[in-house]
């Protein structure tokens, strides 16, 4: 993968897994991304968001204080990119809610999280 | 009566002549027997009391010993078996005492054609007595069998007359559908109790059975007068034709709620555990990745993974012990320390502090990434080298309570200050900063690497864990 695929952008990292969430942010780094996060909670993803205004982003779904969906609205209304990585799988309302939202199960290569969001921004 | 139909037949006879005639008499009668002959008190009661037979012949008088004597110890040691008297005197009167007093039957010797059939009635009658207390003592323990099986499976019993409505309940029945002893309830009592959701589906397959006369089995839920649901399973079968022989169910009741309830726990752990495997696997995953980063070669990255993954190994034991509950702090900081703890170069002390199990892992991890930089550089890398890790807890000067964790390596080579973060003190201070709201210190003075950790701590009046991300002191 090109290091300078995703230069310039922001992606906002949800994932309370700390030890996932540093190994997801060194391949976003690695890609040229600046990270924004990694959020743990729901709540702080939220003011994240409306902090850094990012590009695009990848959450797990299940954070310590809830599902992410606040924050995965925010992104889609905003028609940014997001990718899901979950250990559990996505509900089935959201399936259909979001038939186009990628969803990777756990354990998944960052590298291709990485690919996937920078296809869907056009990079 | 034994084997192949041969009779026992146990006889009190002194006279040898006229016991040849008795037998030439069964004999001719085709009684098939086998006879033991005695004539004195003793013998008789000797051979009452070792042999088994299927019938007595006693003649009424004896030279040193009387019938009725003798009926009265047949009465005593052997009552079933029947007992005939065969004699040359026996008067009308004397006959119906002795039958009073438990004789099965007389002949009187010069009417002796008459015995074969005597015998062979006696006998019949003997065998059914006996057929009928096998059966009875069938039918106790068969009872005494099911009353420890409902006992044991709890399950009450029932029996529903249809036609007239009578219910019969027994204790355990009234227990469940919370009926007490002095009301007598009908089937429409019982269904008053069932929950309004379940009640039509109860009543379709009660019928069903009904019209089809088949086992009904019907899980169903109460609303209890005690506010708790309950669930009910009903198995029954249904006998009686109608008219004098009522149609009737059969069966029981038991209380299921609490297996429901341990299926559904079931059901949750096995989700919960496939929740924790992946998230361990991705947590693994992650530190292959990370291993493989800061690796210089294939063997530093062998020795390296091999070493995150024995501490995950030991963060899930010490978890596993805790029935996956808060971990001690001294637990988790000794796991990784311990190869080290000989020749009293650690100190590991502080008050009671206890980490959820997503922390605990993570915590566990960093403390392993300081273990090892600290053998690889630090203090444990030599003989002498010291370390000691103490906490505290303390008040905060913006309000609320800290934990501080003072890790303090001494007598070791003199330090310099390493190149790049370690995996260990990013570790810590991501988990703290972003998890706890707490911060990381980190100093080398040339003595010995110095690490301060702080950590808010939820009020002591939360309760043991206020939040499930966060440390606790009990």
């Amino acid at each position: 993968m090109p290091q300078s695929r995703l230069t310039g952008l922001t992606v906002l990292l949800a994932e309370d897994n700390l030890i996932v969430a540093l190994d997801l942010e060194a391949a976003l780094h690695d890609s040229g991304a600046r990270v924004a996060g990694p959020a743990v909670r729901v709540e702080e993803a939220l003011s994240l968001v409306a902090e850094d205004e990012p590009h695009a982003a990848i959450l797990d779904f299940n954070l310590l204080d809830g599902a992410a969906v606040p924050v995965l609205e925010w992104m889609v209304e905003r028609g940014l990119p997001v990718v899901i990585c979950t250990g559990a799988g996505l509900p089935e309302d959201l399936v259909a809610r979001f038939p186009d939202l990628p969803v990777f199960m756990k354990p998944t290569m960052p590298e291709r999280l990485v690919e996937v969001l920078a296809e869907r921004l056009g990079r | 009566m034994s084997d192949n139909e041969i009779a026992e037949i146990l006889m009190l006879e002194d006279s040898s002549l006229d016991a040849d005639l008795v037998e030439e008499h069964l004999r001719i009668g085709r009684v098939a027997n086998r006879c033991d002959r005695v004539w004195t008190r003793e013998d008789f009661t000797a051979a009452l009391t070792e042999r088994h037979y299927d019938l007595i012949l006693a003649d009424y008088q004896l030279p040193s010993f009387d019938g009725l004597s003798a009926l009265a110890i047949a009465q005593d040691l052997k009552p079933e078996i029947p007992f005939i008297f065969v004699s040359a005197t026996l008067g009308e009167e004397v006959a119906i005492e002795a039958m009073k007093k438990g004789a099965t039957d007389y002949v009187v010797k010069f009417r002796l054609n008459r015995l074969a059939g005597c015998v062979e009635r006696a006998l019949e009658e003997a065998r059914v007595r006996t057929a009928q207390r096998r059966a009875e003592i069938e039918m106790l323990e068969s009872k005494a069998r099911l009353s420890a099986a409902l006992a044991i499976a709890k399950l009450g019993t029932f029996q529903w007359d249809v036609a007239s409505g009578r219910l019969v309940l027994d204790e355990r029945s009234r227990e469940i559908f919370g009926i007490s002893a002095d009301q007598s309830p009908t089937a429409r009592d019982l269904f008053e109790r069932v929950e309004p959701d379940d009640r039509p589906l109860l009543i379709e397959t009660m019928k069903a059975a009904r019209a089809a006369k088949a086992r009904l089995e019907h899980e169903f839920r109460l609303t209890g007068s005690t506010g708790r649901t309950q669930t009910v399973v009903v198995i029954c079968e249904w006998m009686g034709r109608g008219g004098g022989d009522p149609l009737r169910a059969v069966g029981v009741f038991g209380d299921v709620t609490e297996r429901k309830a341990a299926d559904e726990r079931q059901k949750l752990l096995l989700r919960e555990l496939h929740h924790r495997v992946k998230n361990s696997l991705a947590t693994v995953q992650s530190i292959v990745n990370f291993t493989l980063r800061t690796s210089d070669d294939m063997r530093d990255f062998q020795v390296g993974i091999t070493n995150r993954i024995a501490s995950l190994s030991r963060s899930h034991t010490l978890l596993m012990k805790n029935e996956w509950g808060d971990v001690h702090l001294r637990d988790l900081i000794l796991g990784e320390l311990e190869p080290y703890e000989h020749g009293r170069r650690l100190t590991i002390e502080g008050p009671n502090v206890f980490l959820p199990p997503d922390l605990a892992m993570t915590f566990a991890l960093a403390v392993h990434e300081l273990t090892t930089n600290a053998a690889k550089y630090g203090s444990l890398s030599v003989g002498d080298g010291r370390l000691a890790v103490t906490w505290h807890d303390r008040q905060r000067e913006c309000g609320g309570r800290e934990l501080c964790i003072d890790w303090v390596e001494s007598d070791g080579p003199e330090v310099k200050p390493p190149s790049r973060r370690g995996f260990g003190t990013t570790l810590l201070e991501r988990l703290l900063g972003h998890q706890l709201g707490g911060t990381v210190e980190v100093a080398y003075p040339p003595e010995g690497a110095q690490i301060r950790i702080c950590a808010e701590l939820p009020e002591r009046s939360t309760g043991t864990v206020a939040d499930h991300a966060s440390f606790s002191t009990t």
